[in-house]
């Protein structure tokens, strides 16, 4: 065992070449390592205090829309809000749900294209599949409501599984308003069974299918 | 054991072994162990890859029964309930997460403050109840912080999805059109009589229909049962009680009666023997014939009571402590105690009457109570019996023998028989018992509730079977002869219907007017005829719309004339917020829905 033999002064020789060779990258490692962890817990506390002004405007958006009746400087202040959380939390689920119910505020205002409009907007930045099922089947209906049954029809296709029911009896109600009676009765017929399956009521799918005498035609 | 362990902690292994521990506790606390030995059992589901502890169920399900929620015997179902909320709320907590939603810790304490749950009667929050509320919850105030934020998380979830449903005004309207329209129509019934042949079946019609409707003409697995009934009540008659018992009873009564009491206190300051010597006085004083009332007035220190004779009113033990109740409990109307120590104060208490209605006024009361328990320790030693003989015999009948009860025998009864006895819980359930059913043997005795024992035997059982024809030709005949009727006065109102649609006249059809019929159904037409009115399409260009309904016992024809509508009402407002809240629903039911699909769920 040569090594063994070899005199302190050889082992410090080698030592010092080492550090000769590899000292600066070792340096420069431990400074990188010590400024990631650094930015990590920087951006933590930033995502933190970000995620918790979200909260707040959401909070406070819910509260303001769960008024029953809201005045103009209600819904000057509800819109704010919503500006604020598009703007500044554009990926967080707070904006995507504030979105949501600005549709229901619009619709209690009677602001259909308002309505359309934030529901859009979910359809065109979520990347969850549900939620963007939930956006177009209600606007789905949005649609029915101002007349554009093909809009509607289209944004009706292929609804997530959970939604299947409820996108089958608009359906339904878009065929009805284009006089397409077989077509609807095979629709609201789909719901029905679907809602079944699933033990999700649907309201009044029993009255339209038995107004348009689905059972004398079948 | 220890000495062993020490002998060998010289080895190599050992010090190993040691060596891991010292290591593990330093890092990671005494839980990794644990946990590490634990650990495969210690969850109940993985959602995921995040888990459920056994411990966090055990938690959830203990918490439901305190709170009443969940009844003690029915621990099984709710624990499997209780497992699938907690998966159910652990999908929602991830995707709220996923989805940036948090809470800090200032908004939380926020929310604990403005909760009234904990706060004092003036509205401000109050530490103690909140840890006193938290405790008898059995949460501490870390688990409960952490609760309340995953709850509020989901409460914002529920508001972004379900509190922005919504209902549009067209969809109300077109909803509460229906609901408010109304049908004209004319009907005419048609039954039987109206046939110009009366329904006649061959035999071989009544074989096909039985072959075809086997399901009607099915008998479930039924048993013959011989059984033993020992009751109580029927064991409570005869039995002499004598007058003396009688009174030892009453006496023991009067003893724990509730007491009208009035006292004397004093209080014992920093000088007892001054305060007892007082009271030594004030208690010669009565014995020397002094009115109660008057001793009380110049010496008792209990101001509420000194003025009004000491009166204290009635008391039940339990009230002002052992010593007093003691005391109290051990002297009779008119009596005055000794000396009693309470602790604070001393006391001369008199009973000033008893709360007791008379020996002969409570004769009969007695003598039932007393009968019946003495024909409790005559059950429970027939009970105990019952219990030895039936397990140790081959048959039922030496067991009634020996307890001298009536051997009972039914007819052929089937699981689900309705018979008041033999429906109480558990003893068709034993009767059905392989070890009953199968091997013959005596049930174990059944416990139908306090006084009613039974143990049973299975006499003669035969297996569920399809009735031969020959056993049920006449039903067989009944529904065949309704069915063939019911489709003989279908093809005649079909004919009939196709005559009127042609606008032709069919003679002796009675037709009756039901005008303005709404869904809402008059009670005098039947239920069937206006549903059916409402199924048919609406008359165009003036012209009827016939059909026909199935009612009871015949076919009814129906002439749709016109279709209409009532005013509206309040109905528009209660339809849009029903249809509201089922969009509601079905919006966090299907977030949860399409959770549960896309997820990674392990239940162990």
């Amino acid at each position: 065992m040569a090594e063994e033999l070899r005199s302190e002064e050889e082992q410090l020789d080698a030592i010092k070449r080492w550090w000769g060779e590899n000292g600066k990258s070792l340096i420069a490692g431990v400074v990188l390592a010590g400024a990631g962890v650094f930015a990590f817990k920087a951006w933590q506390n930033y995502d933190a205090s970000q995620s918790e002004a979200a909260s707040l405007r959401y909070q406070q958006l819910v509260s303001l829309v769960s008024q029953p009746t809201l005045d103009d400087a209600g819904t000057q202040q509800a819109r704010k809000l919503i500006g604020e959380l598009e703007s500044n939390h554009g990926d967080s689920l707070y904006t995507q749900m504030a979105h949501l119910l600005d549709a229901s505020m619009s619709v209690k205002a009677e602001d259909l294209d308002m309505a359309a409009k934030a529901l859009q907007s979910v359809r065109d930045s979520s990347d969850d599949s549900y939620l963007q099922g939930l956006a177009s089947l209600r606007l789905a209906r949005i649609e029915v409501g101002r007349g554009d049954n093909d809009k509607a029809l289209s944004l009706l296709k292929n609804p997530p599984a959970p939604l299947a029911a409820q996108a089958a009896a608009v359906r339904g109600d878009a065929l009805v308003a284009q006089d397409k009676r077989d077509e609807a009765i095979m629709a609201y017929q789909e719901a029905s069974s679907l809602s079944q399956q699933s033990g999700q009521p649907i309201y009044g799918l029993d009255l339209k299918l038995a107004d348009l005498a689905a059972e004398s035609s079948s | 054991m220890l000495q062993r362990i020490r002998d060998r902690s010289h080895g190599w292994v050992a010090k190993t072994i040691v060596g891991f521990i010292v290591v593990t506790f330093a890092f990671f606390g005494v839980e990794s162990i644990i946990g590490a030995f634990t650990g495969s059992s210690d969850e109940v589901a993985t959602v995921n890859g995040d888990k459920i502890s056994r411990q966090s169920v055990e938690t959830e399900v203990q918490r439901a029964i305190r709170s009443g929620q969940v009844a003690p015997e029915q621990e099984r179902e709710a624990r499997t309930q209780i497992i699938n909320q907690m998966i159910d709320s652990r999908l929602l907590d991830q995707y709220a997460e996923e989805g940036g939603l948090h809470l800090s810790d200032a908004q939380l304490d926020q929310l604990i403050v403005s909760l009234p749950e904990f706060q004092d009667d003036k509205g401000r929050f109050d530490a103690d109840v909140f840890r006193n509320r938290l405790a008898s919850a059995g949460y501490s105030p870390t688990s409960f912080r952490q609760q309340l934020s995953s709850d509020t998380l989901r409460e914002q979830l529920r508001q972004g999805f379900a509190s922005s449903a919504f209902v549009l005004p067209s969809e109300t309207e077109a909803l509460s059109k229906l609901q408010r329209q109304t049908r004209s129509f004319r009907y005419a019934t048609l039954s039987s009589a109206d046939l110009e042949t009366p329904v006649t079946l061959s035999d071989d019609e009544l074989t096909a229909w039985y072959d075809g409707h086997q399901e009607n003409y099915r008998r479930p697995a039924q048993v013959k049962l011989a059984y033993v009934l020992l009751d109580q009540t029927e064991l409570a008659e005869g039995g002499e009680v004598t007058d003396e018992t009688l009174q030892a009873e009453y006496a023991a009564k009067r003893a724990e009666a509730p007491r009208e009491i009035a006292h004397i206190m004093v209080e014992k300051g920093d000088d007892v023997a001054a305060s007892r010597s007082k009271l030594e006085a004030a208690r010669e004083q009565l014995a020397a014939g002094e009115d109660f009332a008057k001793v009380a007035e110049s010496v008792s220190e209990d101001s509420s009571t000194a003025d009004k004779g000491g009166e204290l009113g009635v008391i039940t033990r339990g009230i002002f402590g052992e010593e007093f109740d003691d005391a109290a409990f051990a002297l009779d109307e008119g009596q005055v105690s000794d000396i009693v120590d309470t602790g604070d104060s001393l006391h001369l208490i008199k009973v000033t009457g008893l709360d007791i209605a008379s020996f002969d006024d409570m004769r009969d009361e007695l003598l039932t109570d007393a009968r019946q328990s003495a024909s409790r320790d005559a059950f429970n030693e027939k009970a105990q019996q019952l219990k030895d003989e039936s397990f140790a015999a081959d048959d039922l009948k030496s067991v009634a023998k020996d307890l001298d009860l009536p051997l009972q025998q039914t007819d052929w009864v089937a699981q689900d028989t309705d018979d008041a006895l033999l429906s109480e819980p558990g003893v068709m359930s034993a009767a059905f018992d392989d070890e009953v059913l199968k091997e013959g043997y005596n049930s174990d005795v059944i416990e139908l509730d306090d006084s009613r024992r039974l143990v049973l035997r299975v006499a003669e059982q035969r297996p569920a079977t399809t009735l031969a024809f020959d056993e049920v030709k006449q039903q067989v005949q009944r529904e065949a002869t309704a069915d063939k009727t019911t489709n003989a006065l279908k093809a005649l109102a079909e004919s009939d219907l196709k005559t009127l649609s042609d606008g032709q006249q069919v003679d002796g059809i009675d037709w009756r007017e039901a005008k303005d019929v709404s869904r809402q159904a008059d009670s005098q037409l039947p239920q069937s005829l206006v549903k059916q009115a409402f199924a048919l399409a609406h008359p165009q260009g003036g012209k009827s719309v016939y059909g026909h309904a199935v009612l009871k016992n015949g076919i009814a024809l129906i002439e749709l004339t016109d279709v209409g509508e009532s005013e509206p009402g309040e109905m528009d407002q209660f339809l849009s917020r029903l249809a509201s809240r089922l969009q509601a629903q079905a919006a966090v039911q299907g977030l949860q829905e399409s959770l549960r699909e896309r997820a990674d769920i392990e239940r162990k």
